[in-house]
């Protein structure tokens, strides 16, 4: 009896582990608000300034990272990014030969502290003339694709949040393997 | 402790595992698999057809007996397999990682590796009659690294290798034709062959009768595919070959050289320690080839089959080879062999820079530079690995 319950007790710290500990440890930005599904090109030039906004679905933005492309990365323009939102902005100075041929550009900044849904305005401008060197990649709508990410909370919140997370998760699996696995397990560890 | 309960606590161990852990070449050869239940026989010309219309795009590169078996084990497979398992192996996009069910795919797709493993135990309990040999191979790390987290199907090979050599003088003959079905699924076993012909017999003739026995399943699997260009093109679009020959000294490729030297002794020699000189194909393997992690499980089994092996100095040099490999697998420019592994549990997993980001961008050092201080740490561990083994054995010995 006190073999089994030993048997018990470390499957569930070994599953523990690695389904809430170790994220809640390790992951330190999550993704959020995003925009991801399109493959139309739009020529990004000096008199076309690009500016879109989306809501954040989290507290803490931290990063965007933005879908562009220099074809044979070729064009080495200045690029000129801002972000806004209600109380603060942030601005970051960047170049065509950070951008793949194509890439998703990370723009990291200060995190804000604005809490979840609050709107942010985006704008890129640039100081090139090439109408088929640089070009934003966009959905049928020409939105440009984009990702935000968002800065964790403190560990407490992260092992709560974490373990939340895999509960809804078993939750949302087929019932019928959820019964058999634990089933399964369980006479396994009896048969011992 | 009791072989049953052994087992079982080893069996629980990876039914809780091996749902979290996820390579993408189980999803990419599952994705081909499955187009064996829907008739598809000649899954080559199938692609090759119908390639602009695939979610994945990328080529079949492996046996027909591989997609056979494989295939077939699938439509049973799915009997268990949750109803969305279907449309996670055709989902390609963003959204692929965030399936509820993604780690019972992951279980049910893996349970002939539990099982194949658990076989390859038991054969080294046969073949050693060490308990210590079982204990080891069950509740290893790298094995379960290797079999459950890097995943591939290289493990059904492996213990038809293992099986032969469990065979080899009992039935000779059966053992040359599991040999081949080895060599049908994959065709690194080749790379034993010779090794394999002279631990049975010196005999000419003898060789040559084993030698097409063991062919026999790979001509009669590839026969009713050689008329198909598809095949050919596919098929010689796997990278094993142009890496065996990569490291080149003064034009000449290493790995082939020091492995016809090896043979050659192991030709001259008396008395033939197989699972030795295999250990010393993995031993050149890994000191001079660019290799894949799920390539070095098929030496393991073999490994751990030499004798002395847990004998402290030579079982400390294998510890260290062993912290060498993850260290040069962990350098390689591709977050799915690192924390990708980790997706089943959180998709964002794969936001956490690799250890190759980090070095490349946090402290400015090329990681490959890193990685080959690694690669020639390990042709240095490996040397001194096996002049420690011939001197334990010959001490042994006397």
């Amino acid at each position: 009896m006190k073999k089994t319950l030993l048997v018990i007790c470390l499957s569930i710290l070994l599953l523990l582990f690695f389904l809430v500990i170790l994220p809640s440890f390790t992951i330190r930005k999550r993704q959020g608000t995003s925009l991801g599904n399109g493959n139309l090109q739009m020529s990004f030039i000096k008199n076309k300034p690009i500016n879109f906004s989306f809501i954040s679905d989290k507290s803490n933005l931290q990063s965007l990272s933005i879908d562009m492309k220099n074809p044979a990365i070729l064009n080495n323009s200045k690029i000129n990014f801002k972000i806004s939102g209600p109380n603060s902005q942030r601005e970051i100075v960047f170049y065509g030969n950070n951008i793949g041929d194509p890439s998703s550009v990370p723009l990291k900044f200060d995190s804000f502290s604005d809490p979840a849904s609050t709107t942010y305005q985006v704008s890129l401008s640039t100081d090139n003339v090439d109408p088929q060197s640089l070009y934003f990649i966009t959905n049928q709508d020409y939105q440009p694709l984009f990702n935000s990410y968002y800065l964790q909370s403190d560990l407490k919140t992260n092992l709560k949040t974490n373990f939340n997370r895999q509960l809804n998760l078993f939750h949302q699996r087929n019932l019928i393997l959820n019964v058999i696995y634990i089933t399964l397990i369980v006479y396994l560890i009896l048969a011992l | 402790m009791k072989f049953k309960r052994v087992f079982i606590i080893a069996l629980i161990i990876r039914l809780l595992l091996a749902p979290l852990f996820y390579h993408p070449d189980i999803k990419s050869q599952n994705f081909h698999f499955q187009f064996l239940s829907q008739g598809q026989f000649n899954i080559y010309q199938y692609i090759y057809d119908n390639k602009n219309h695939l979610p994945y795009r990328d080529t079949f590169n492996y046996l027909p007996l591989t997609y056979l078996t494989f295939g077939s084990l699938q439509t049973f497979q799915k009997i268990i397999l949750p109803p969305d398992f279907t449309q996670w192996l055709n989902d390609w996009g963003g959204s692929q990682y965030s399936y509820a069910n993604l780690p019972y795919f992951l279980l049910i797709l893996k349970i002939p590796y539990i099982f194949l493993d658990l076989l390859i135990g038991y054969l080294l309990y046969k073949i050693s009659a060490s308990k210590k040999v079982l204990y080891f191979w069950l509740f290893n790390p790298f094995s379960f690294y290797l079999i459950y987290i890097v995943e591939n199907f290289d493990i059904l090979p492996v213990f038809l290798t293992l099986l032969s050599y469990y065979l080899i003088k009992s039935k000779p003959s059966l053992s040359f034709l599991i040999f081949g079905f080895a060599i049908a699924f994959k065709f690194y076993p080749l790379i034993f062959l010779p090794f394999f012909l002279l631990y049975q017999s010196k005999n000419l003739l003898k060789m040559i009768k084993y030698s097409i026995i063991a062919t026999i399943p790979t001509i009669l699997s590839v026969i009713p595919y050689a008329s198909s260009p598809a095949f050919w093109q596919s098929f010689f679009g796997s990278g094993l070959t142009q890496k065996i020959i990569e490291l080149r000294f003064y034009q000449i490729p290493v790995f082939p050289v020091i492995y016809l030297i090896i043979l050659f002794f192991c030709f001259l020699s008396k008395k033939i320690d197989l699972p030795f000189q295999i250990f010393l194909l993995f031993l050149l393997f890994i000191s001079t080839v660019n290799f894949h992690p799920q390539w070095i499980l098929w030496f393991l089994p073999f490994v751990f089959l030499l004798k002395n092996i847990f004998h402290p100095r030579f079982f400390f040099t294998l510890l260290l080879l062993t912290i060498l490999i993850l260290l040069y697998v962990f350098l390689i420019n591709d977050n799915y062999l690192t924390w990708g592994h980790l997706i089943p549990i959180d998709p964002e997993f794969l936001l956490i820079s690799s250890p190759y980001e980090v070095i490349k961008n946090h402290f400015g050092i090329n990681p490959q530079l890193i990685q080959n201080y690694v690669k020639l740490s390990i042709a240095f561990v490996s040397f001194l690995s096996a002049i420690i083994y011939e001197k334990n054995s010959s001490r042994h010995l006397s």
